[in-house]
């Protein structure tokens, strides 16, 4: 069965048939490979592949695969048909970076530093969050033009909630056909 | 004379809870954990004798709200309390509020904090019995005007710090004078939020600086003994990461020489029980005493690792009444120890806190491994606290040895569910200059200023193997097993009665 994977921002196919309770065949980067799994725990297997074998945690749960081998975690998901369609959106949208700007963590916005329609650079300090007692500074992933601000200042907010929209774009370079004032 | 601690109510979670309540359980000593709502299920309560819940998950309103907790511990009839570190462990109306309850207060004695607590007052009272301050402020100027002359008469660049409290809260460098007044804009904030108070002073600010602290303990009869050093150069915003003894930068004479200062600052301060003597060294071995840590702290694993004493022991004993029992000849270090702390923070994203549960976790053992933790599989981490989720802390005969071993270590400490900056800490103690001993409280800005990283190719594959193996795998079926399965016929049945009323 051939099975396409997502990790850390690329596509990997892998080929495998199971042939037994714990053999299995697979094609990796045009590699034949033969391992036995071994399970350990719900969240454990050994992997042995000839005499060399490895140790492996995993968790699949929340919707997430996290494994970790060899000391490195992983982030893995499958990709079907449906979730191509939205990770080549994702994925073109992280080429241009993202435009919106969001909490990385709950807490309280301190300061809104830039003002809407204010152009911006790479880097360039957007807002202050305060969580756990410390101020945390949120730059601008690209160079662009804030076309939206979404909170203001004492406001509390959740992971995730869009703080900033950005437009990108460098001076000058606008996607917006109307003109635009600096 | 001695009065013999029975019960001791912990007011702290999470790893250092833990820690204080097995020593308690050795020591025969009773023990109860308070919790906040969110912390029912914490390590630190599972292993108490009794538990209290005291409050909602803000700390204003739990770990802090001192009148609940002294209710709590006459309630439950405690004879001390022990406040960890952080929290109410330096707040010197708790301890005078345990005094006039009389409740013993495992730590120092009210008046030796409060002088101690005041950062700035001690800085003074420490250069007038002539011990080597950093040149700074002598008292809280309120005026911009007159803190902006300050800093241009010791010179850019400066450091402003807050008085009440440390862990880094309030902290800025300020380079040039432009800089001054945001500076102490944020750094006043977030004295205020940490510590009710929103003084801050300003230092010279010291280049390459490497930080030493000296353990002091010293007992209620007058003797003191210090237990030597621990460098916590690798910091990040003033939070450090990984902690070390013996320092690099010692050698024997200045070990000495700082030792005999840092029990000259306990005796000065008329402090008791245990303390910590913050130094900076610059880079010609020019020592400074920077503070006094009025609690036992989060490093403090690696001074018993290397002394073979247990603090947390010394510290309850010495509350009790008892004489110290320590001499400073017998005190020697033997081998190198390592810590590193484990928080919940992705440094892949600016080390952003991560919560959430923790799907699953296994802890490294083995000889000369240490895990101080307050987590387990299955674990919800609140966002309400310091994300510190455990401490790793290792020991062997050397410092080549120690890096070694932590690094297996790190490798062996699986975390599933939320970002750790373990991966990180592997990348940074097998940098050169770490390996070297070249370490500075800027290690972290200048070698690793934007860090991620990087897996084995091999990793990669095999995680992907199982990956797909996860997908595709056929529950065994009987027939192939029978035979094999340790479950008898009457198991692989299923549900079954006689005489059943049960009906489809």
């Amino acid at each position: 069965m051939e099975l396409r994977f997502n990790i850390l921002n690329s596509e990997h196919m892998v080929e495998i048939e199971q042939i037994d309770s714990e053999r299995y065949s697979a094609k990796l980067n045009n590699k034949n490979i033969d391992l036995t799994c071994i399970p350990i725990s719900e969240n454990c297997f050994t992997i042995f592949i000839g005499n060399t074998l490895y140790k492996v945690f995993f968790s699949n749960s929340n919707k997430r695969l996290l494994i970790s081998v060899g000391g490195d975690l992983f982030e893995i998901e499958e990709v079907t048909g449906l979730t191509r369609t939205s990770q080549s959106v994702n994925l073109q949208k992280m080429a241009s970076s993202d435009s919106n700007i969001r909490a990385p963590m709950p807490g309280r916005i301190l300061k809104i530093l830039v003002s809407e329609s204010q152009q911006v650079n790479l880097n360039q300090p957007l807002f202050i969050v305060e969580s756990m007692k410390m101020e945390n500074e949120v730059v601008s992933p690209i160079a662009g033009r804030v076309k939206r601000i979404n909170s203001q200042v004492n406001a509390l907010i959740s992971v995730g909630d869009t703080i900033i929209e950005l437009e990108p774009g460098e001076d000058g370079n606008d996607k917006d056909n109307s003109s635009q004032k600096k | 004379m001695k009065k013999k601690i029975k019960k001791i109510l912990i007011a702290n979670r999470g790893e250092i809870a833990l820690r204080i309540i097995k020593t308690c359980r050795e020591l025969g000593i009773k023990t109860v954990a308070i919790y906040s709502q969110v912390d029912r299920k914490g390590l630190h309560v599972q292993n108490a004798d009794e538990a209290c819940e005291i409050g909602p998950p803000e700390a204003r309103e739990s770990y802090l709200n001192i009148d609940k907790i002294i209710d709590v511990t006459k309630k439950l009839k405690c004879d001390a309390i022990h406040p960890g570190y952080g929290f109410l462990a330096e707040n010197y109306q708790f301890a005078q509020r345990c005094e006039a309850e009389k409740i013993i207060f495992i730590g120092p004695n009210s008046r030796a904090l409060k002088l101690v607590g005041d950062k700035l007052r001690s800085r003074q009272t420490m250069a007038t019995a002539g011990i080597p301050i950093i040149p700074g402020m002598k008292s809280a100027k309120k005026t911009h005007k007159e803190i902006q002359h300050f800093a241009e008469e010791i010179g850019y660049p400066v450091m402003i710090k807050a008085s009440g409290g440390g862990g880094g809260k309030g902290m800025r460098i300020v380079r040039k004078a432009s800089e001054l007044t945001s500076g102490l804009e944020a750094g006043s904030r977030e004295a205020k939020a940490a510590f009710g108070d929103d003084t801050v002073y300003l230092e010279k600010y010291i280049v390459k600086p490497r930080h030493i602290e000296f353990q002091v303990l010293a007992d209620n009869q007058g003797n003191m003994v210090h237990l030597f050093e621990r460098e916590c150069s690798i910091q990040r915003r003033y939070q450090k990461i990984i902690e070390e003894t013996p320092s690099v930068a010692l050698d024997n004479n200045l070990r000495y020489q700082m030792g005999e200062v840092a029990k000259q600052v306990i005796q000065t301060a008329g402090y008791n029980n245990a303390g910590t003597v913050e130094f900076l060294l610059d880079e010609n071995k020019n020592f400074y005493f920077l503070e006094v840590n009025a609690r036992i702290q989060v490093e403090h694993p690696v001074t018993e690792m290397v002394t073979g004493i247990d603090l947390i022991k010394q510290q309850i004993k010495i509350a009790g009444g008892e004489g110290l029992g320590l001499s400073q000849e017998q005190l020697k270090q033997r081998g190198h120890a390592i810590e590193c702390r484990i928080y919940a923070e992705d440094p892949e994203n600016n080390f952003f806190p991560s919560f959430g549960e923790l799907l699953y976790v296994q802890e490294p053992f083995g000889p000369g491994i240490r895990c101080d933790s307050g987590i387990y599989s299955g674990m919800e981490v609140p966002y309400h606290y310091d994300p510190i989720l455990s401490k790793l802390i290792v020991w062997d005969e050397s410092r080549q040895a120690a890096i070694q071993k932590m690094n297996t270590a790190l490798s062996d400490y699986i975390i599933l569910g939320v970002k750790t900056q373990i991966p990180f800490l592997k990348d940074l103690i097998q940098h050169p200059q770490f390996m070297k001993g070249e370490l500075n409280t800027h290690f972290i800005s200048e070698y690793f200023p934007d860090w991620k990283s990087i897996k084995a190719e091999k990793n990669l594959e095999i995680a992907l193997l199982v990956a797909a193996i996860l997908r595709i795998r056929r529950p065994v079926k009987r027939e192939e097993d029978s035979g094999k399965t340790t479950l008898t016929p009457w198991q692989l049945t299923g549900r079954w009665e006689i005489f059943s009323t049960y009906s489809k």
